[in-house]
């Protein structure tokens, strides 16, 4: 067993790929693992299933540049990142790769938190562009300085009330650049909580619609994923996450 | 608008392998390959992919591909007048020379003309112009064009690899031409193309690949990036095949035989893997256990694969040669489901159908089977076949307890589905002058086969029978059919090939509307003066030769494979200049 290698991977998930789903993304890095002559542990059993987990999901039609997987390998592949981005489809990119010394915990158990830029946009030719940024502006301040900000979410046909503003940890319009995106709207920056549940940047346009200002998301990229340990948020590759490691 | 529709990854493309070619000048002929279904169903079309890739390869030609987009997506599009656009770059329609539909089934046909309609076409040819895409269709239905002459400019009848090549030639000659009518009477002397609007003189032949080993596509198959229904490398052992089964369309206007040679399957196999990362193979072919050499190509592709987690799946399987070798080598690599067709309940009635395999070749099907493990497995039959009789019927269950029986020599939980249709009379087939039964009567039918089922591992499966009429109006159709299907599409009936879809009543309606009547065009049986409306349509096949196996059918005698036995002169070599292209004139070993 003292081959075996641990690898965490951060990838990138942009452009018109972001309209695959978390199961096919899966299949597709399957695909891409498989071609590649990745070396990657099975799980033992009647059915073998090649030993890969990924984090939390990315939902259909976000992008992403901070993707994470963990895989098991049974030896080394020193040139797995060229070789598998080779094999990824247009869109999918390894950005990077660290080796684990230990069984990890968990990605989606140890991130509570993630970060996005999110393109908005108002509903309809309803404002100009600079009365849409400044009253952009003011809605993402008055969420921020508000106690409670109630929307109505819907679950299992049943709708109910829920403060979402514990769940939000920063909003604000981004300076500029990623402008040369094709996408229509302006860019803000917002951190989330992924836990309890996953906070989405959508819930936090409604709410900015509840306030007064009617508007929509045009495109979400997820820029980063946070972990806290002793109360600093890093990123789940950084040295003191892998220090989190289960006592396997 | 992709990010409110169900599924939007059915229209981006972004397939590995993708051949996204520029779109340059007037020596290009842009093909969109189109197929009239969703991505889903028709991504792994081997047809297309074909077409695909050696279009793709040549400096002068460029192919993206579409799909019917649903209903969802369809609004979407309508509302901001958005046009059917390609998957590939997103292009519109406008953008090609040509909409190049494959015709995979008939109830398609309603797609067909909605797809055209979005493309910013006026779907009926005679209104369209010179600065329009030409519409031409190939695939299955072109074998009977009537029902969408007045929708499509030109088919292309038959094996699509050299015709392809010659319509974009015709197209480059014509780029400059303001009217159509040039550039159609010229499609319309190209071998194997019929063009509704310059009725030929004589037949339209269709087009034959003398030999398979010069069209080993696709090399570099698309992989693609979301779930699809066959997700895996296909590979064509052969096209073809002889052994005549009086139903089958495809047995009929395929032939004859050409096998692929075995080092060019196990190449072609081995550089699809490699540019895929696919993990299960598939080979191929209408009655793939048919192979010549099929036996030493499972040795060694199991040899060569099993320590790979590849696996490999046979389609149409026929119980005849089906053996426990042939079980053995296909489970060494990764179970699949395993599906036999013995298509009816007697070998009385598999005289009458051609489909000559006894009780016993199946039962020894089936002992091999459980034997080497498989604890389900399915039996497809049809019902409302000619001369059927309801002892056929029930023995269809009676199969079905018996097979159960054997499995549970071997699995307690064993269990057999059996998977029932409503027989469907096509063109250029024995059964082409046969009546179908109502759907009243194949109900009760599937009633008669409840009864007689009496075991809870014998699951019963059935299809809509209204379907099968609306499929039995277009397949032996005339022009007439063309007004129902337009009446039909303009109502909202899309997607007829699904359930959540179909409408049985918009085709009643608009049938009545036109004076037709499906008792005509289903229900009767015709006489051998009955003008058939595919009479133009030339596969070879002898139309004498058709008759009198017709009449066989009746005597319920049956007509051998000619692989090995004597030529029984349907036409189809004489005719074409071709022949059966296989490994071994003998037919392997019944079932072990």
């Amino acid at each position: 067993m003292s081959a075996e290698v641990r690898l965490r991977i951060r990838f990138s998930k942009l452009g018109k790929i972001r309209f695959i789903g978390h199961r096919d993304l899966a299949r597709v890095w399957e695909r891409a693992i498989h071609q590649a002559r990745v070396p990657i542990a099975f799980s033992q059993g009647f059915t073998p299933h090649p030993k890969i987990s990924f984090g939390l999901a990315v939902a259909v039609g976000w992008e992403s540049v901070a993707e994470y997987l963990d895989l098991m390998l049974v030896s080394q592949m020193p040139s797995l990142p060229p070789a598998l981005n080779v094999a990824l489809p247009e869109g999918i990119r390894i950005q990077d790769v660290i080796e684990l010394e230990a069984k990890p915990k968990s990605l989606s158990s140890v991130v509570s938190r993630a970060e996005y830029s999110v393109w908005i946009s108002p509903a309809a030719g309803t404002l100009s562009d600079e009365a849409f940024t400044l009253a952009l502006g003011e809605g993402l301040e008055s969420i921020l300085g508000a106690v409670q900000v109630p929307v109505t979410r819907n679950k299992k046909g049943e709708e109910f009330e829920e403060d979402i503003r514990p769940l939000i940890y920063e909003l604000g319009l981004a300076s500029s650049g990623l402008e040369d995106h094709s996408c229509s709207g302006r860019r803000i920056r917002m951190t989330l909580a992924t836990q309890p549940r996953v906070l989405r940047p959508e819930e936090v346009a409604t709410a900015l619609t509840l306030g007064g200002l009617a508007c929509e998301v045009s495109l979400v990229r997820r820029e980063a994923q946070h972990v806290l340990v002793d109360g600093m948020t890093v990123d789940p590759m950084h040295r003191s996450v892998l220090g989190l490691a289960g006592a396997a | 608008m992709l990010p409110r529709v169900r599924k939007p990854a059915r229209y981006i493309g972004g397939e590995k392998n993708l051949i996204a070619k520029a779109h340059e000048g007037a020596e290009q002929v842009k093909f969109l390959l189109a197929f009239p279904d969703a991505y889903e169903i028709g991504q792994p079309n081997l047809g297309l992919a074909i077409l695909y890739e050696l279009l793709n390869e040549r400096d002068d030609c460029l192919a993206e591909r579409t799909y019917a987009p649903w209903p969802d997506l369809e609004e979407q599009m309508r509302s901001q007048e958005i046009p059917l656009f390609s998957v590939d770059t997103h292009m519109p329609a406008a953008a090609f020379d040509v909409l190049a539909f494959t015709l995979p089934s008939e109830l398609l046909c309603t797609n067909v003309l909605n797809m055209i309609d979005l493309a910013g076409l006026p779907v009926r040819s005679s209104d369209r112009l010179g600065s329009h895409p030409l519409v031409i269709a190939g695939g299955h239905g072109a074998f009977n064009p009537e029902p969408l002459s007045e929708f499509i400019d030109a088919f292309a009848v038959g094996d699509g690899e050299e015709v392809a090549v010659e319509i974009a030639d015709v197209i480059r000659r014509h780029r400059a031409d303001e009217s159509r009518e040039s550039i159609l009477r010229d499609l319309a002397s190209v071998p194997g193309v019929y063009v509704p609007a310059c009725p030929p003189s004589g037949l339209v032949e269709k087009r034959v690949v003398a030999s398979l080993a010069d069209y080993p596509y696709p090399k570099k198959p698309l992989v693609p990036v979301t779930e699809v229904v066959h997700d895996r490398l296909s590979v064509e052992i052969f096209r073809g095949c002889q052994r005549s089964c009086r139903f089958c369309q495809a047995g009929m206007v395929t032939r004859p035989t050409r096998e692929r040679p075995a080092e060019q399957i196990k190449e072609m196999v081995r550089g699809g893997l490699a540019s895929t990362g696919f993990e299960d193979v598939s080979l191929l072919s209408l009655s793939s256990a048919d192979y010549s050499g099929i036996a030493p190509l499972l040795a060694d592709m199991v040899r060569d694969y099993s320590s790979d987690k590849v696996s490999l799946s046979l389609p149409s399987l026929r119980v005849d040669a089906f053996t426990v070798g042939l079980a053995a080598d296909i489970q060494e690599v990764k179970r699949t489901g395993l599906t036999f067709a013995p298509e009816a309940g007697t070998w009385r009635l598999r005289q009458v159908i051609n489909k000559t395999v006894t009780d016993a070749d199946l039962f020894s099907a089936v002992e091999g089977a459980f034997s080497q493990g498989w604890r389900r497995i399915k039996l497809y039959f049809m019902i409302g076949l000619p001369t059927e009789t309801d002892d056929d019927v029930v023995s269809i269950a009676k199969l079905g307890r018996a097979a159960v029986e054997i499995g549970r020599k071997y699995h307690k939980g064993a269990s057999v589905t059996l998977s029932v249709g409503a027989f469907v009379p096509k063109a250029h087939t024995p059964f082409q002058w046969a009546a179908m039964d109502r759907p009243e009567e194949i109900f009760r039918k599937v009633e008669l086969l409840k009864g007689a089922a009496g075991d809870r591992s014998v699951n019963l499966r059935w299809q809509d029978p209204r379907t099968s009429v609306v499929e039995g109006i277009i397949s032996r159709g005339d022009a007439r059919i063309g007004n129902v299907i337009e009446a039909v599409w303009r109502k909202g009936g899309v997607f007829q090939e699904w359930s959540e879809y179909f409408d049985a009543e918009l085709w009643l309606e608009a049938m009545a509307d036109e004076g037709l009547s499906a008792d005509d065009y289903c229900f009767t049986e015709r006489s051998r003066d009955d003008p058939l409306p595919w009479a133009h349509i030339y596969v070879g096949v002898y139309s004498d030769w058709l008759w009198n196996d017709w009449q066989s059918a009746i005597a319920e005698a049956i007509t051998e494979d000619c692989r090995w036995s004597d030529c029984y002169d349907c036409g189809v070599c004489m005719e074409f200049g071709v022949e059966n292209v296989i490994g071994s004139g003998r037919p392997r070993v019944r079932s072990a």
